[in-house]
């Protein structure tokens, strides 16, 4: 067409021949074909040209169609080399393309798949900011994707606290360093396993975070970094509860061993005296009935830690006998206290509670110690142990304080006393032989002054008597100081000055049994205290007995119990 | 130490019921719980973790939800209603105890439910305090869980 | 190549010492604490130094920063317990080339020692 168009225009040698020329290459370089298309179009258009010109002659011009041939057919040949080399080029770029989407598809695969928070970050002006792409882990480890084109710093910073932050920008400072190799790198990071709360889905919890930097050698200031976030938090909370369990394995070992010296029968009763004052402590709080007269209460609380902390001194159970130790003297404070609140009683749940937890773990371990104790031993009667372990007190107390004794017990026969009672018994016995010890005996020196024998005697004896049990204790050391309770009675105010120096010494004896009345100011795990008179009194009373005591001032001191039996439970074994 | 964070605890429920005209709620004394926790008719938890771990709920009576709703203006009291202020109520008490005990002590969105709970699943850590408190006749425990963690 | 090692704990001396024999280095001086060392360091004017972080009067990192004014070019080891990794940080970015923790071992000595003289200058 166009060749006709050239004719029709009048002459071979005229310039519209380049305008064919042009238009070949246009046709031929811009349409995208192979390069056998190319050629194709190429001979078409020479064809009609030379067809046009063979068929339409004009003959003058014949060396002028040769000459515009030639310059045709070279056009053609330069044309269709261009159009192969672009076409190649255009097959390249899609081709290339195409292997970059597949290549980022891969790429995006293993962001998704990867288990550590992965990013870059760029250091720009001294500062590191966030790369373009992150892993799909950082949203999932820290609740939220890191804003690209953010400081680093900034957005860590809510992690984590201010001083760690000094310490990250140190460390920052370090790794853009020349001379700081890899192994240095990964060695001093500040955020090794660092505790610290993210927000997942408006839910807060903790976790343990591993920050790992890497430096990526192409850049040549070493200004980019990889960072990687690892959540350690399982493994930290593993080793934690691998420690926690040594030491408390640990501190079981002990315990145990503090706790197989004594019989299983004693240590099986003790178990269950302590249960029951536990269980006092507990429904004291609890119980409206209780809340009424917190004075009241205070007394009741009291009576109850101070047995558990007796009997545990009397086991030798320290652990024990420490936190019933600090109970008591908590509620000795509070006993002197006469507006008591409810905030008063908030310590006493702290110290109940922290009661109680000994207390489990000791049962537990009881129970295995029963396992592999003699099982022979006679476990009917609470109280079957109770002669070994008055006896191992006093000598206790006797080896702690300087001085002598001898326990002499007899008549024993209390198979049959239900543990229900036993208990009380049992108390009364422990406090007798306490006070005993520590401030009726004395010490060798001042018994050999006194005529006496070095070593003090306590003679106990317990006898059923048709429908009575009798239960005699006795001491002979230096009995009451009444001037020592005279002086204590004007101190707190018992009465006037002048009126308590008349006081019969009776009515001075029945002061120690009020309580808090106290004639010595030791506090240790053995003394009383002078609750011991107290507690008697009540432990007696609510056992139905009733007592009576007989004593020469310096010579000894005896308690008579009478226990009508009518009230007792005999359980025949 | 240790008794500040009952003190908390309590002074938030005390404070709640300052919104109110009238009678004030009688606290009293806690107890420690180690198992059988008490659960009413509704109960709100809260999750707590940080220096302190662990969880803390209230949980009342119908009728003294009723009593709230009443009090507040709420209308017709209807479960939907009960369980939206059992949530508030936990949601007060638990923001009261961050306010104090700061970034260490974070609370999560209380979780509202009726009856009682599989006990298992309630993180409640050892040693745990029951609280009871009354108001306008209606007794209701506010239960704690949350000792410091030791790591 | 002349050494200095300071540490205020003669035996770690003796030890890293007794390292110091496998190597063709010479140790020029020893100091027990920071102001000796300076004294030292001026004298002798080593071109490495072992450097503890943690030494009684001025610390590693004050002695070391003294050091890098006195010659820039010093090759500074900080020896550390095991807890100081921020102060070792801070000594990088002061100045030092490298750290080892104690105990010290002998390959580790050297392999250090190997690291930081085989840069190029």
């Amino acid at each position: 067409m166009i060749s006709l168009m050239t004719h029709q225009l009048g002459g071979f040698d005229s310039s519209y021949y380049a305008g064919l020329n042009l238009v070949m290459i246009a046709v031929i370089v811009l349409i995208p074909g192979g390069f056998i298309q190319a050629t194709v179009n190429a001979l078409l258009v020479i064809g009609s040209y030379l067809g046009l010109n063979l068929f339409l002659p004009n003959p003058s011009h014949f060396k002028i169609v040769i000459n515009n041939l030639y310059f045709l057919s070279s056009t053609a040949v330069i044309a269709v080399a261009i159009n192969r080399v672009h076409f190649h080029l255009i097959r390249k770029e899609f081709y290339t393309k195409r292997q970059l989407a597949v290549a980022k598809k891969e790429q995006d695969t293993i962001m998704n798949a990867v288990n550590e928070g992965l990013f870059i970050i760029h250091k720009v002006d001294g500062e590191f900011y966030i790369g373009e792409h992150q892993s799909e882990s950082v949203k999932r480890i820290m609740g939220e994707s890191f804003e690209s084109g953010q400081k680093f710093t900034d957005v860590i910073s809510s992690y984590f606290s201010l001083e760690k932050m000094d310490e990250l920008g140190e460390y920052l400072k370090m790794i853009s360093s020349k001379n700081v190799d890899q192994e240095m790198i990964r060695d001093l990071s500040p955020l090794e396993r660092e505790g610290s709360t993210v927000d997942l889905d408006g839910e807060k919890v903790d976790k343990f975070l591993d920050f790992q930097f890497k430096r990526i050698e192409e850049s040549e200031e070493n200004s980019d970094f990889l960072v990687s976030i690892k959540d350690v938090t399982k493994e930290v909370e593993m080793e934690n509860e691998l420690r926690e369990h040594k030491i408390k394995s640990e501190q079981e070992s002990q315990m145990m061993l503090s706790m197989l010296h004594i019989g299983p029968a004693l240590l099986q009763d003790f178990i269950q005296g302590v249960e029951s004052e536990l269980t006092t402590i507990e429904s004291v709080l609890r119980e409206d009935k209780y809340h009424k007269e917190l004075n009241h209460a205070i007394d009741i609380i009291f009576r109850s830690v101070h047995s558990v902390k007796g009997n545990a001194a009397l086991l030798d159970l320290g652990f024990l006998a420490e936190k019933a130790e600090e109970f008591e003297k908590r509620m000795i404070s509070l006993r002197n206290n006469k507006n008591l609140t409810w905030e008063d009683f908030l310590p006493i749940a702290y110290d109940l509670a922290a009661l109680q937890k000994v207390y489990s773990e000791m049962k537990e371990l009881v129970e295995r110690i029963r396992l592999f104790q003699h099982r022979g031993a006679d476990s009917t009667s609470a109280l079957s142990g109770l002669p070994e372990a008055l006896t191992l007190l006093a000598e206790k107390i006797a080896n702690e304080f300087g001085k002598k004794v001898k326990v002499v017990i007899t008549d024993i026969d209390l198979s049959g006393i239900s543990n229900k009672y036993a208990y009380p018994l049992r108390d009364i016995l422990v406090q007798l032989t306490r006070n005993a010890m520590m401030h009726g005996i004395e010490n060798p020196e001042t018994r050999l002054k006194s005529n006496k024998k070095e070593y003090g005697t306590i003679s106990l004896s317990l006898k059923l008597l048709d429908d009575t049990l009798c239960i005699d204790f006795q001491d002979d050391g230096k009995s009451f100081d009444l001037t020592a309770i005279r002086a204590k009675a004007i101190l707190m105010g018992k009465g006037l000055e002048r009126e308590i120096k008349d006081w019969t010494p009776s009515r001075l004896i029945k002061l120690i049994f009020e309580p808090a009345f106290s004639t010595t100011d030791e506090s240790n795990s053995h003394s009383g205290r002078g609750m011991g008179m107290d507690i008697i009194q009540q432990r007696v009373r609510k056992i139905g007995g009733h007592f009576s005591i007989h004593y020469a001032l310096g010579k000894f001191t005896q308690f008579k119990f009478v226990f009508p039996m009518g009230l007792f439970q005999l359980e025949k074994v | 130490m240790k008794e500040d964070e009952l003190r908390i605890f309590i002074k938030g429920v005390m404070n709640y019921f300052t919104q109110f005209e009238g009678a004030k709620p009688a606290v009293g004394i806690p107890y420690p719980e180690q198992n059988n926790f008490i659960f009413l008719d509704y109960s709100g938890i809260i999750g707590v973790v940080g220096e302190r771990k662990g969880c803390i709920y209230v949980t009342t009576s119908a009728a003294m939800l009723d009593e709230l709703i009443k009090e507040m203006g709420l209308g017709e009291a209807n479960d939907e209603l009960r369980l939206d202020v059992i949530g508030e109520f936990a949601n007060n008490i638990a923001g009261n105890a961050e306010s104090f005990f700061g970034r260490n002590f974070r609370i999560s969105t209380p979780k509202v439910i009726t009856g009682s709970v599989d006990n298992i699943n309630l993180p409640l850590n050892l040693p745990v305090f029951t609280i009871p408190f009354e108001w306008k006749s209606q007794k209701s425990y506010l239960v704690v869980g949350t000792p410091r963690r030791n790591v | 190549m002349k050494i200095m090692i300071v540490d205020d704990s003669t035996i770690v001396r003796m030890v890293i010492e007794r390292y110091l024999k496998l190597t063709n280095i010479d140790v020029v001086a020893q100091a027990a604490n920071g102001n000796d060392a300076i004294a030292l360091f001026r004298t002798h004017l080593p071109d490495i130094v072992t450097l503890d972080i943690t030494m009684p009067g001025i610390d590693g990192l004050e002695t070391l920063e003294e050091m890098m004014r006195i010659n820039p070019k010093v090759k500074v080891i900080m020896i550390s317990a095991l807890n100081s990794k921020t102060t070792v940080v801070k000594a990088i970015n002061a100045g030092a080339v490298s750290y080892l923790i104690k105990p010290l071992l002998a390959h580790k000595l050297t392999d250090t020692l190997r690291k930081i003289l085989g840069e190029k200058p």
